[in-house]
């Protein structure tokens, strides 16, 4: 779901480069836990209020939009990484 | 013509006018100190002043307001300003976030400046307090990730 709906923006190769900034998946492992929980945490808020993917990006392409389900998937796979961070 | 615009200068200076009769609320509260980012976490006094110049007008429970805040609209522009600027951080309620939110709120703090979307360009072209220099913007990132850590660790 990820590769498929974020990868696009969000990683190295992206052109986006103000998405980049704001969230790059191939440098993930370079992010302070906290830095990484801060992300983890927006990445389940944007997904939520529907803020992302774009929906420009979605009209261009449909195939990458996240249904409900999918994303209370991801958002249990978010608050499951912050908890194993946070040692909870 | 001139008729129309006659009339329709008339009726923007009585809205004007009236609008002045409907202020909104005023972010003035009672504080209270210990639920304050200040009293939980541990900062220099430089960073402190910068924080509290370039932030605490519309993200703390007290504005300091300026003359022209009794001016319609713009006394409705700031409240609106101030009402997200709360929603999204509010500095006197840190007490009351859970550690999560703490974390991920002094990582926006950092992200935020070095971005420069915060302060506002239009707040600081009216407060020359609250620029922040590089220097400035350095400190406060290394104290939020420091903050961080902190947090994420209360017992070290």
């Amino acid at each position: 779901m990820l590769e498929n709906s974020c990868y696009d923006c969000h990683i190295n190769s992206a052109r986006n480069v103000k998405a980049k900034s704001k969230l790059n998946f191939s440098k993930w492992n370079d992010l302070s836990d906290a830095r990484k929980i801060a992300r983890l945490d927006e990445i389940c808020k944007t997904l939520k209020e529907s803020e992302m993917p774009p929906s420009r990006y979605i009209s261009k392409n449909p195939d990458r939009a996240l249904d409900k389900a999918q994303k209370e998937l991801l958002c249990e796979w978010t608050e499951g990484e912050i908890n194993k961070i946070m040692g909870e | 013509m001139k008729k129309i615009l006659k009339i329709l200068m008339l009726a923007v200076i009585a809205f004007l006018v009236i609008i002045q009769f409907f202020p909104p609320e005023k972010n003035d509260n009672i504080v209270n100190p210990m639920d304050d980012i200040i009293f939980h976490l541990d900062m220099s006094s430089t960073v402190k002043r910068n924080i509290v110049n370039a932030c605490y007008d519309c993200h703390s429970n007290r504005t300091r307001y300026p003359f022209y805040n009794r001016i319609a609209p713009v006394s409705w522009i700031m409240a609106r300003h101030i009402r997200q600027g709360k929603e999204n951080l509010n500095f006197s309620e840190w007490g009351n976030y859970d550690r999560r939110t703490q974390i991920s709120l002094l990582t926006a703090i950092c992200d935020e400046i070095v971005s420069g979307e915060m302060p506002l360009k239009g707040y600081v072209m009216m407060h020359s307090k609250a620029v922040l220099n590089e220097k400035q913007v350095d400190e406060i990132c290394e104290w939020a990730d420091e903050a961080a850590e902190q947090v994420m660790s209360p017992a070290e």
